[in-house]
């Protein structure tokens, strides 16, 4: 029989009553699985609230839960489907909605408004040697380049280089196979070349310009 | 696609597995071979072309994991696990009943024709406590209407033995009428448990509901703009 990890032992105990040990799973997950929500909606209130839902979840379902899974796949994949509900949701709302319009929480993290690298570079007040601000930049340049590929090879991305789950693993969160994910990866990584060079050329010709 | 496209396509997949240890022992020679400039026969693929590509996959990887390495406010994982805990611990044992039916369909992944059945609990469970008011309103408003008729169908204190009518009437005006009380009134059954919350919200009522907050909002809109 194979060992329980650290998390499902948790999960059985709060499955017996232990409040506690939710609190301990939340502790461990709840940073990780905000930050994997906020790449999904792009919105850091909405990505909250769905933190919050897929915990609530997390306690309806615990009598559900066998250790036989990763506790972080069953916790991600709850948050997943959450989070592509919510976009469903917006769309019904409103039928011009992508999860790529700027929001408010895409404006305070810096990478709504700012999703062109050319925008960027024009706006910073700050000279190409400052290896802080250049550091933003290129922050915010992945950040939009990745909310530009679509949901799957993001998510697969993510998961597989940020989370470090297997592609089995990413298999389940996204409920497809492994095949199905070692080329979701592979494509998110060649589009995310794509767009930062084209990016990095756009720049560079703004600079010529700008001389 | 051609062949070249098709090539570099190959040879990007072989090089992302690469670097996730995701390579099969077949693959892995096939790497090793294009590596060594051998294997495709494209102008994009030869031993340099590989060790290029590899890394640019390399920087993409290292800048998304710099934009995970950004701090997260610790007080918002903290206001949301008060969040969590209010939501779960000190709200009623039929809510957590409800949470439990809905985490099905999240961990097996959902279709659109269900989403769109959770959209309505969850819609319920929005207007949740618009609806209680304004069940208490119309309750209200039946007990005004069967007085005023002259009605002996209910009288001043069937409901509420302990107070009289305007009693009643001021309680479900501010919300605090008894649920027992609201659920006789409404003729539902004999208690809370009646007052099942997916059995009672027919779509007429939530449409009711919706009107009554609309003219909520308009009317305090309409008081602000006053002010």
């Amino acid at each position: 029989m194979q060992p329980i990890d650290q998390d499902a032992r948790l999960m059985l105990s709060f499955r017996e009553g232990d409040r506690d040990a939710l609190s301990k799973l939340y502790e461990k997950w709840a940073a990780p699985l905000l930050r994997y929500l906020e790449r999904i909606v792009k919105n850091p209130a909405t990505a909250e609230e769905l933190l919050q839902d897929t915990f609530i979840r997390v306690h309806g379902a615990r009598d559900r839960y066998s250790p036989d899974a990763a506790f972080s796949t069953w916790l991600f994949r709850i948050g997943r489907n959450l989070a592509l509900n919510e976009l469903d949701r917006a769309r019904n709302r409103n039928p011009h909605f992508t999860a790529d319009s700027p929001s408010d929480g895409d404006r305070r993290s810096g990478d709504g408004s700012d999703r062109k690298s050319n925008v960027v570079a024009l706006v910073s007040p700050l000279p190409a040697q400052d290896e802080v601000a250049d550091a933003r930049r290129e922050k915010a340049k992945m950040e939009a380049a990745l909310g530009e590929i679509p949901e799957r090879q993001r998510s697969a991305l993510w998961l597989a280089v940020v989370e470090g789950h297997s592609y089995a693993e990413v298999a389940d969160i996204l409920e497809t196979s492994t095949a199905s994910v070692k080329s979701l990866v592979h494509r998110a990584r060649a589009q995310l070349v794509e767009r930062m060079q084209t990016e990095a050329e756009a720049a560079a010709a703004n600079t010529e310009v700008g001389r | 696609m051609s062949d070249d496209a098709r090539e570099e396509d190959r040879m990007d997949a072989l090089i992302s597995a690469s670097l996730d240890d995701a390579l099969s022992p077949e693959e892995a020679a096939e790497l090793a071979a294009l590596m060594a400039g051998e294997g495709m026969a494209g102008e994009g693929v030869s031993g340099e072309g590989v060790a290029s590509r590899a890394q640019d996959f390399e920087d993409v990887d290292a800048a998304l994991r710099a934009l995970a390495e950004e701090p997260l406010d610790e007080a918002r994982l903290e206001a949301s696990l008060e969040a969590v805990q209010e939501r779960l611990f000190e709200s009623s044992p039929d809510a957590a009943v409800v949470i439990a039916g809905e985490a099905v369909a999240d961990e097996i992944g959902v279709d659109a024709g269900s989403r769109a059945s959770g959209r309505s609990e969850s819609l319920f469970s929005r207007i949740r406590p618009a609806f209680y008011g304004g069940m208490a309103a119309a309750a209200a408003a039946m007990l005004f209407f069967a007085v005023g008729s002259g009605s002996d169908a209910l009288r001043p204190g069937d409901l509420n033995p302990g107070g009289g009518l305007e009693t009643l009437a001021e309680e479900a005006a501010l919300g605090e009428l008894t649920d027992e009380a609201l659920v006789a009134a409404l003729g539902y059954g004999a208690g809370p448990a009646d007052l099942s919350e997916l059995g009672l919200a027919s779509p007429e009522d939530l449409e009711i509901v919706e009107q009554l907050e609309l003219l909520d909002f308009l009317a305090a809109r309409e008081a602000e703009g006053r002010g």
